[in-house]
């Protein structure tokens, strides 16, 4: 019997893990070439959760999750940095602690079937390979897709106040408009002068 | 800590405890409000999708507190968010849609139509549709509703109009319109509680792109913090003690309930004694907390003789759908660039079925909306999920094509739920909260004629879908499973062998505890139960005033 919780909620589930999986395998392949990050660039921003060495797997990871076409790419968007930062918040700790376990198991699989390079530097196709397979049940789970895959989702569509969606790009590329920013809005202050919620008396 | 006494100590903000409040303080007697979550200002509430609706905004944490679940009585229970309601100054009215449909009387007599259902607890209310009217009519009023009186067959008796105008409609509302004529369906402007126009100094609905899921930063959404709670502290009369927790209510040696204790702000336990509590904090946390309050008195829990707190736990029934209309494919199409936010149409003809469908005659509600814009839950849903999900340029590419190249209509069925025997609250025997305190352990064993009901609306909310001419249309949830909309833990009735509280709402063992949230419903109705909550919450706060005024408590 499926129990689950309402409406938006279940965002938060699915990043928690918890979320159902139905359907059948549909692996993706691409063609085209690797996702290559720099690992050493001055220019980089500081890092708070990850080594800059993770870091450039993490970005590949959601580079392919979100590649670059006509429309900007999960990089392009600021996705890794945010996932970053978000990453120091209390309420994520076992999400970070799970990325921080798994991101460099990612790598040394893209060493192992390469003869020595790193993920970020792989082909696309192994890049892809190695990401299918954690989506079909690697690890004898599908939780870590299931929440990079998410967290990607949130740096390319949230709020761009937490460093991802940079310039709303991101929401220019799905067509949402959001709401006009709180001082474009007349207040009519409804409480009695004093009283909480109210005008200051 | 104690505090000089109060009249009446209220346990929650949201539908169940404000309208209480605002009742006493209107008549001039003293009232706190203890209630566990945070009050914001209007400005605080953002349309910040990850802040708002993907982390734990309105709701605990499930690190911190947990619920517990299982299927059965011989499953284990394992943590859930299921069955929160919002923490928060105001409660789930807060963020809620508002969809603010009256019940209609077949469901103040449900026993008594339907005759004995096989394996359900059913039960007639103890008062009619008429008793709740007035009080309808009056809450409609105090917090502000829109709609449209008279506007199908099947609406409920009212006396009045709607104090307010329906909100504007995208253009899609037309088309249902046509498409559930053909059908022979009645289609009407959904009840929203939501101000149209300016209302008691609150300003109107400005039609932002997200407001289900959201607080409403002009307070134009009828929360109870945008219109009881103010009004009620408006009085002189009413304190709203935010950040406090209430962890048990004590008795004397007479069995009256002294007052509540309570976790403050601080963290620090403190106690505020009162002549008579009133506890509101939903269903299932109002269920804990009597089981909580366990005394030589009540070694079972406070006003739990008969062992039914807790039981006959019901939800409503959820069934979802929804249709993809292509731009490409609807060149002419008007409400696809119609940037309105409201769909505003329900269809009730199913809410009683003459001729029964599979066993079942009492459906319910289906609501049409535009699908909710929330821009990472429609790329998580045009994703998908598990090893289905899609990425890489395939979702780039989907994300283009349904995301900018379409719009979805979806659909939402409010369905009767049966209570049952099997389906209840508990305490955990082994899960504790962050201050150790058990947590609810929630028990579930559905009516088998749930999944009928749901399913049934389903059906037809797909059918009026289908009829627009969509390029693709499915069912997303077809069982009616979901745990929303809770109600029936301490459900009221003339019998003490047979209810925890009588036909006032006050406990049939504790002359000065009532209980005013969802908890009172014996059975589920096919409507959202907020605005029926919120009338019944003002009916027993008018009959407690008056019995103070008396000199009664």
């Amino acid at each position: 019997m499926p129990l689950t919780t309402r409406r938006t909620f279940c965002g938060q589930v699915a990043l928690l893990g918890l979320g159902g999986y139905a359907g059948l395998a549909t692996a993706c392949r691409s063609r085209v070439t690797g996702t290559t990050v720099a690992v050493s660039d001055a220019s980089l921003p500081a890092l708070v959760t990850f080594t800059r060495e993770t870091f450039a797997t993490l970005s590949a990871v959601c580079e392919r999750l979100l590649p670059r076409d006509e429309d900007p790419g999960a990089i392009d968007l600021g996705v890794p940095s945010y996932i970053d930062r978000m990453l120091a918040s209390p309420d994520l700790a076992s999400v970070r602690a799970m990325l921080l376990r798994v991101l460099p198991m990612v790598d040394r699989e893209a060493r192992k079937r390469t003869a020595g390079k790193p993920y970020h530097e792989a082909l696309a196709d192994e890049q892809d390979a190695i990401l299918a397979a954690w989506q079909h049940g690697r690890d004898g789970g599908q939780s870590f897709f299931a929440v990079i895959l998410s967290l990607t989702l949130e740096g390319a569509f949230g709020d761009p106040r937490y460093g991802g969606n940079s310039g709303g790009r991101g929401f220019a590329m799905i067509g949402f408009t959001p709401d006009p920013p709180l001082s474009k809005m007349t207040h009519l202050h409804r409480s009695p002068p004093g009283a909480p919620g109210g005008p200051p008396k | 800590m104690a505090r000089d006494p109060a009249d009446v100590v209220v346990v929650g903000s949201g539908a169940g405890g404000a309208p209480v409040a605002y009742a006493l303080a209107e008549a001039g007697i003293q009232v706190v409000i203890l209630e566990k979550g945070r009050r914001y200002r209007d400005e605080e509430f953002d349309h910040d999708e990850i802040r708002m609706c993907r982390r734990s905004f309105f709701t605990p944490s499930i690190a911190d507190e947990p619920h517990t679940l299982r299927s059965g009585e011989n499953a284990k229970a394992t943590r859930t968010t299921a069955g929160w309601v919002s923490t928060i100054v105001g409660g789930g009215t807060v963020h809620m849609a508002g969809y603010f449909y009256r019940f209609h009387p077949v469901d103040f007599a449900l026993r008594s139509t339907l005759g004995h259902v096989p394996k359900a607890s059913v039960v007639d209310w103890p008062i009619r549709y008429d008793d709740l009217e007035p009080f309808y009519a009056r809450i409609e009023r105090e917090i502000g509703v829109s709609g449209v009186w008279r506007a199908h067959p099947f609406e409920e008796p009212r006396t009045g109009d709607y104090p307010l105008p329906p909100l504007a409609e995208n253009a899609v509302a037309r088309e249902i319109d046509r498409a559930c004529a053909a059908l022979g369906y009645h289609p009407f402007p959904t009840p929203r509680a939501i101000v149209s126009r300016e209302y008691r100094g609150r300003q109107p609905c400005m039609f932002c792109a997200l407001c289900a899921s959201y607080g409403c930063e002009i307070g134009a959404k009828s929360s109870t913090l945008a219109s009881l709670i103010p009004a009620a502290e408006a009085t002189g009369h009413c304190e709203v003690r935010p950040e406090c927790m209430a962890t048990e209510i004590p008795v004397d040696a007479s069995g009256r309930v002294k007052g509540v204790v309570y976790r403050d702000a601080a963290g620090q336990s403190a106690f505020q004694p009162a002549r008579c509590v009133v506890v509101a904090c939903t269903a299932i946390e109002t269920a804990r907390l009597l089981l909580l309050s366990r005394s030589a008195r009540f070694p079972n829990g406070l006003a739990n003789a008969s062992g039914l707190v807790g039981k006959n736990l019901v939800f409503s029934g959820e069934s979802k759908g929804e249709a993809l209309f292509e731009r490409r494919s609807h060149p002419d199409t008007e409400w696809l660039s119609d940037t309105a936010p409201f769909a505003q149409r329900s269809m009730q003809d199913f809410y009683w079925l003459d001729q029964p469908v599979g066993g079942v005659r009492k459906a319910g509600t289906v609501v049409f909306a535009l699908a909710h814009p929330n821009p990472i839950l429609a790329a998580e849903h045009i994703a998908g999920s598990g090893s289905a999900a899609r990425w890489g340029l395939r979702l780039k590419q989907a994300l283009r094509e349904e995301a900018l190249g379409a719009r979805t209509l979806t659909f939402e069925t409010f369905a009767e739920v049966l209570p049952t025997p099997g389906t209840y609250v508990d305490l955990d025997p082994e899960v504790k909260d962050r201050w150790g305190m058990p947590v609810a352990r929630i028990t579930v064993d559905r009516h088998p004629l749930d999944a009928g009901a749901a399913g049934f609306l389903a059906a037809r909310g797909r059918e009026v879908l289908d009829a627009l001419g969509p390029d693709a249309s499915r069912i997303t949830q077809e069982d009616g499973q979901d745990m929303v909309l809770q109600g029936g833990t301490c459900r009221f009735g003339r019998d003490p062998a047979t209810s925890v509280l009588d036909v006032d709402c006050r406990a049939h063992t504790v002359p000065n505890l009532y209980v005013s949230d969802s908890s009172f419903m014996p059975t589920s109705g096919g409507v959202p139960g907020t605005l029926t909550i919120m009338a019944n919450a003002l009916r027993v706060g008018v009959g407690l005033a008056a019995r103070f005024k008396a000199g009664r408590i």
